[in-house]
């Protein structure tokens, strides 16, 4: 017996017209269709998907509630042989629910080719899927289709069938190659409402939604093996949406960018409330009150940190042991975390299982580190707080919706009286109060009861450089002095990185080698290098022989100069982003070689980048037999939009030229 | 009494000092240039019968400091013929003291992915401690059972730079009937060989192994350091019997695996007849039929048990029209049979800069199918998983090397083409001019030979015209620059030629002080090669590579400028090859004439110092600047 739950639903207004359907029938390929060799929208493709399809509705299954049921349709004009990557696909299936994994069905593969002005259609043969478990959590199907020629259209399609009916999957109507038509189409029943995040700078050519009902069937099975399953059918409402694109370029990848991710045309969904039938609308997402309320009971979050974790006493109480201040406390045990735990994975925002296994393991992901060091600063009685944020290769979050998924990564805020420090202690060569400039992308969340917004903006880090030089008559015949670099904090850190991996005299022989000229170097130094907090400092001694030569040519940047452009490339389509605003200044006191005379000298000037938005200065002037100079570049901002990159690409051109200016000494005679 | 219990207490330390890994019982000398040191290892390789084997395998490594993190991680595959079972581990800090056991739950087991194939059966075991505490100790045991017998285990206890070795040991325990066959480098002595019943033991060992660094073109890792390789003479695998004793044997198993499987469906027959009935020269028959091999197949790996050495067959690849090496390299010889040409399928190592095979001693070295139409004095060679290449041309990739040529009476051993400096040529003509605020604008015209124009062939057919132009944007060392114009003509042949041409123009190029202009007159040619005099050397100087490159630079200059700086000239021939550039000033023209050629050798270490002062004068002379004044 049909027996309807759902007696009633709200009535739904159309949003927008009627949906013109452009379906394309699987099979239904054509001699015209290979008629074209070259596609108006990019003339030098390799590829050109012809048609890229989905849909996606939910269906009662017989565990008592719904499954996601997907249809992926795809049609691919292979052009050259540089496409054939594309004739081999992979299909990532989730089977880490035990017993509800996602699944597939009625797939199909056809290659079509025209073989003496006729249509050949090839169909992939069964043995020619293979299903790969990659791990406990992942399958993957793959197959490669047969018969791929320059000028194949290949199409597949299939059917996935997800049990996570709180969740649909995003779709990206843009890709790696030019798409001409691109479709997705979800049919959801009032019960779910989700909403919908849309990005990209593609205009939608559909874009509506439709009321309408459908009729559901759920099995719930019997508890015990006596007990009968029950059947239930109901009519829902239900919202039909479809978006599509035509005509869509490729994304194209370019340096400086934090990531492609935030320019590509998608679209992706959140669920924000579920509504049962005559019940109120149960809210699914939550403010972010509620969410970081949530977190903070979450035993793969916040459980643990509003305990007060005595089995951390002994160790705690021995960290923190020789100093007294809140202040030398946390550094210790922050300093404790980093020196003596391993991330081994810097892209998670849970517990692997929970705070007391990390501290055992000894290692585990950045929420693992970053929560236990809360929980450790929590526990020497410290105001400290979980961070949530971004990082900028995975892309943007949203300002206006809590949405978890937006979120990688874990760090920790802690508060001294009224001063706020930031802390990581999951990147083993990371100050204390610094975070890796990975962090820097904007809006990131304190998980605390008042969770506030935080800015973490690339222009609150400028990297400072201050580079002194100073060259005196010291022995006659050479050019002797010596040379002291402050680097900049990030700098210090890529230093450090590296000399991780060699040694001081190595690092030095590389200085030796980047000089212009032959040198000797001596006393070799670099400060602070241990001194994580700092950034270090380079020194060392040089000394350049003369030779005797009538005329000697001098750049007097010695081994400071920009030698090319960073911006390599002629056009630029997405803003340029970079890490961080930079300040850097190069002084130079020298004496003129003894028994030789300026003959010439670099003109001084000065450039301003947009006006007050950067500068580039080169003032350079002879005082009686001592050359003073003073170079610097500075630039007030890191993001660039792309009209701004020809002005952007010939200040560094200007900056190149000018640095590879030379002074000129001749012999007095 | 008491002197006796003093003796037994004396024997059980000594027993639980064999497990002890404490830091101080390496001593200095090992530290010194290491990242790691291996304290202990023995791999125990019992062969059963001629396709049975168990390999256990035992090893404990300290950690000296953060860089040798990597080798502390445990992973090892397996397959349906080589199970892996029974991993056990443990971790110790400085004292020796036991930290942590490895738990069954804790060991990773994914699916092992070559980057290469779309599938194969191979599968990975893996697992780390993560510890961060220097010095550690990690100890690691494992065993696998082999179902067929092909490949064995080979020793190297050294396993990488910065890696030194305390003690390590290798055993095969055979039956004495089992003809098993070894082969040592850098090893001092012999076996030690104990024959007791009915079963035979081999023995290898070394002790205080110092680490060693890279060295610039050393010779390849395995050959400077202890090396033990072992093979069988009678083996089984995947149900196939075979000798590999000798070449000869080793070709005719290959020979019963690829055995009927060269038929073609009548269609493909057809297509192939089409094509070359009435073409009365051979070779170009095999180029036609080679180009249309290449044009309706494409390169896909599976590699599933026996499949790793047994092709897809003929009609598989006809029909799916694609195959790894060894299917399309079969198929390419149905192909030339059904057309009456013989040809042969050849196993090789191939890569750049491998070896072939050391003939004294037959083993499956190989990582790659081509084929061969063998002809007395002009054998003709095909690479059968490029869409691109030119029929007859082995390149860096399979060239200069021993291969094993398989035929109906087993296998050959045979050499693919050498490339000499003849060979490998790049001949530059650039014409440009600079204008009076330095910008300079270049025409470039390059022919390219040989292994030169391997780099040329990829950026020709693997790239778009917009990564090409990218790609042509980035490269060139000019500070900034803009490459208005590419062309590509490829001419295809045993020896391939590419001949490109550039159009560039690069703002300030030169630079002005004042009155006074700088000009690099080298623009597209100079050497990166800088080679340390700080450490003595220690291995021979292998250098890999025969070319000969000739640039030819005119620059037309704004009048009015007179040379006040120009650079020697010059001129030098030694035992490694020779370099020559030489700057001339005619009017407001300057000239300069690059020639450099290297051959493929090895020298002795003591000739290290004048291969560095070599390069070191090119390095400068590459970057030597000509400075002009403005007339008054």
């Amino acid at each position: 017996m049909r027996k309807s739950i759902i007696p009633f639903l709200l009535l739904f207004v159309v949003v927008s017209g009627i949906a013109q359907k452009n379906k394309v029938k699987y099979g239904d390929v054509k001699a015209e269709d290979f008629k074209k060799t070259v596609y108006e929208i990019d003339s030098n493709a390799n590829a050109v998907v012809l048609y890229n399809y989905g849909t996606a509705r939910h269906e009662g299954n017989s565990k008592g509630f719904f499954n996601v049921v997907y249809r992926f349709h795809k049609r691919v004009r292979l052009l050259n042989k540089n496409s054939f990557d594309l004739a081999t696909a992979y299909i990532h299936l989730d089977v880490s629910n035990n017993g509800m994994e996602e699944k597939i069905e009625k797939l199909e593969a056809t290659t079509y080719n025209m073989e003496n002005g006729k249509l050949v259609a090839t169909k992939i043969d069964k043995s020619s899927v293979f299903k790969d478990k990659v791990s406990k959590d992942e399958v993957v199907y793959k197959f490669t289709m047969p018969n791929i020629k320059e000028g194949s259209i290949i199409e597949y399609q299939y059917t996935l069938s997800s049990p996570y009916e709180r969740y649909l999957k995003s779709w990206y109507f843009q890709g790696n190659d030019p798409v001409l038509w691109s479709e997705y189409d979800i049919t959801v029943p009032a019960i779910f409402n989700f909403v919908m995040l849309k990005q990209g700078y593609h205009p939608y050519t559909i874009d509506t939604v439709v009321t309408g009902s459908e009729l559901y069937s759920i099995i719930i099975p019997g508890e015990s093996v006596n007990e009968r399953n029950e059947n239930y059918s109901f009519t829902s409402n239900t919202y039909h949406s479809t978006w599509a694109m035509k005509d869509i370029p490729a994304l194209k990848k370019e340096s400086y960018t934090t990531t492609l991710g935030n320019y590509i045309s998608k679209i992706e969904f959140q669920i924000s409330s579920l509504r049962y039938p005559e019940q109120a609308a149960r809210p699914m997402m939550r403010t972010w009150n509620q969410l970081a309320g949530d977190l903070l009971k979450n035993t793969y979050f916040g459980a643990d940190l509003g305990a007060k974790n005595g089995w951390l006493n002994d160790d705690m109480v021995k960290v923190t042991q020789a100093v007294t201040t809140d202040y030398d406390k946390a550094k210790k045990v922050y300093e404790f975390v980093r020196d003596n735990f391993t991330c081994t994975d810097h892209s998670a925002i849970y517990l692997t299982e929970n705070i007391k296994k990390a501290y055992q393991a000894k290692s585990g992901n950045v929420a693992d580190i970053n929560l236990l060091l809360t929980a450790m600063l929590k526990n020497r009685g410290l105001d400290a707080a979980p961070v949530l944020l971004s990082t900028r290769e995975h892309g943007k979050t949203y300002d206006l919706y809590p949405l978890l998924g937006k979120f990688n990564y874990v760090v920790c805020r802690l508060t001294i009286d009224t001063t706020s420090y930031l802390l990581d202690a999951s990147q083993n060569k990371n100050g204390f109060g610094k975070l890796p400039e990975e962090c820097y992308n904007g809006s990131a969340r304190i998980i605390a009861t008042e969770p506030k917004l935080l800015n973490l903006l690339p222009e609150s880090i400028t990297e400072n450089k201050l580079t002194s030089v100073f060259i005196a008559n010291e022995s006659k015949g050479n050019i002797s002095g010596s040379f002291n670099s402050k680097l900049g904090y990030y700098e210090s850190t890529d230093l450090r990185e590296r000399l991780a991996k060699t040694t001081n005299e190595e690092f030095f022989k590389d200085i030796k080698k980047s000089y212009p000229f032959e040198v000797e170097i001596d006393k070799g130094e670099i400060t602070e290098l241990k001194n994580l907090d700092e950034p270090a400092a380079i020194k060392y001694a040089f000394k350049t022989p003369l030779n005797d030569e009538d005329i000697v040519y001098f750049n007097p940047l010695l081994t400071e100069a920009y030698k090319t452009n960073p911006f390599k490339s002629a056009q630029r389509f997405y803003p340029v982003e970079m890490p961080y605003p930079v300040n850097e200044t190069y002084l130079l006191t020298m004496d003129v070689p003894e028994g030789y005379k300026v003959d010439e000298l670099p003109k001084s000037v000065r450039v301003n980048y947009n006006e007050d938005e950067g500068k580039f200065e080169y003032i350079i002037k002879n005082n009686n037999g001592v050359i003073q100079m003073r170079c610097s570049i500075v630039l007030n901002k890191a993001t660039f939009q792309p009209d701004e990159y020809d002005n952007l690409r010939d200040f560094f051109a200007f900056v190149v030229k000018k640095q590879s200016e030379q002074i000129v000494f001749k012999k007095i005679k | 009494m008491k002197q006796f219990l003093a003796g037994v207490l004396l024997l059980l330390s000594a027993t639980a000092h064999a497990q002890d890994y404490a830091v101080s019982g390496i001593p200095d000398s090992l530290k010194k240039d290491a990242d790691v040191v291996k304290r202990q290892e023995e791999w125990r390789v019992i062969i059963k019968s001629p396709s049975r084997a168990t390999i256990k395998h035992r090893y404990a490594i300290t950690v000296l400091n953060e860089n040798g993190d990597g080798f502390a991680y445990y992973s090892n595959t397996y397959d349906k013929l080589q199970s892996l079972q029974d991993i056990t581990g443990h971790l110790y800090d400085a004292s020796g003291k036991e930290l942590k056991k490895v738990k069954k739950k804790d060991i990773q087991d994914v699916s092992y992915d070559d980057d290469m194939s779309l599938m194969t059966d191979n599968r990975l075991k893996r697992h780390a401690f993560y510890y961060k505490n220097y010095p550690y100790t990690v100890e690691y045991e494992d065993e696998q059972d082999y179902e067929g017998i092909f490949f064995l285990p080979n020793w190297q206890p050294v396993e990488y730079e910065k890696y030194a070795v305390q003690q390590s040991s290798f055993i095969v325990e055979a039956p004495a009937d089992y003809k098993l066959r070894y082969k040592q480098f850098n090893y001092i002595g012999n076996a030690a060989i104990n024959a007791q019943g009915k079963t035979t033991t081999y023995k290898w060992e070394v002790r205080n192994q110092k680490a060693v660094q890279f060295e610039s073109f050393m010779p390849r890792f395995p050959e400077v350091t202890t090396n033990v390789y072992i093979a069988p003479t009678n083996f089984e695998v995947g149900g196939y019997n075979g000798d590999m004793g000798t070449w000869q044997g080793l070709g005719t198993f290959i020979a019963s695996l690829n055995m009927n499987r060269d038929a073609l469906p009548d269609n493909i027959k057809a297509e192939i007849h089409a094509l070359v009935d009435g073409v009365n020269d051979r070779e170009e028959k095999i180029k036609l039929l080679y180009n249309y091999m290449q044009k309706n197949t494409r390169y896909i790996s599976i590699q599933m048990g026996i499949g790793g050495w047994q092709p897809f067959d003929a009609k598989y690849v006809a029909t799916k029209r694609y195959g790894d090496c060894k299917a399309l390299s079969n198929y390419m010889v149905s192909v030339l049979k059904e057309a009456g040409i013989a040809a042969n399928y050849v196993l090789i190592n191939s890569g750049k800069g491998r070896k072939g095979l050391w003939e004294d001693f037959p083993a499956p070295y190989f990582n790659h199918a081509i084929m061969c139409v063998p002809n007395a004095k002009d054998t003709l060679w095909l690479e059968c998983t490029s869409q691109t290449a030119s029929a007859g041309f082995m390149g860096s990739f399979t060239g200069n090397r021993k291969a094993l040529l398989i035929s109906a009476d087993g296998g050959h051993v045979v050499n693919t083409p050498v490339y000499t400096s003849a060979d490998n040529l790049q001949l530059r003509k650039v014409t440009a001019t600079i204008d009076d605020a330095g910008n300079l604008s270049a025409e470039v015209n390059t022919h390219f030979t040989g292994i030169e124009q391997e780099l040329q062939h990829a950026i020709m057919h693997d790239f778009t015209e917009e990564q090409r132009k990218k790609y042509l944007n980035s490269v060139i060392s000019l500070p900034t620059y803009k490459m208005e114009k590419n062309e590509y003509k490829e001419t295809k042949g045993k020896l391939p030629e590419v001949d490109e041409y550039l159009r560039i123009t690069s703002a300030n190029y030169a630079n002005i002080t004042g009155k006074r202009l700088f000009i690099t007159p080298n623009m597209f040619n100079r050497s990166d090669t800088r080679l340390s005099l700080d450490k003595e050397r220690r291995y021979d100087i292998e250098y890999p590579y025969a070319f000969r490159e000739v640039d030819t630079v005119a620059v037309s200059l704004q009048a009015g400028y007179v040379p006040e700086a120009m650079p020697k000239n010059i001129n030098i021939k030694n035992r490694f090859g020779s370099y020559s550039i030489s700057f001339r000033i005619d009017g407001n023209k300057l000239e300069m004439v690059r020639v450099s050629e290297m051959s493929a050798a090895r020298y002795p270490a003591s000739d290290y110092t004048e291969l560095a002062n070599f390069y070191e004068t090119i390095y400068k002379a590459d970057r030597s600047k000509v400075v002009l004044v403005k007339k008054e």
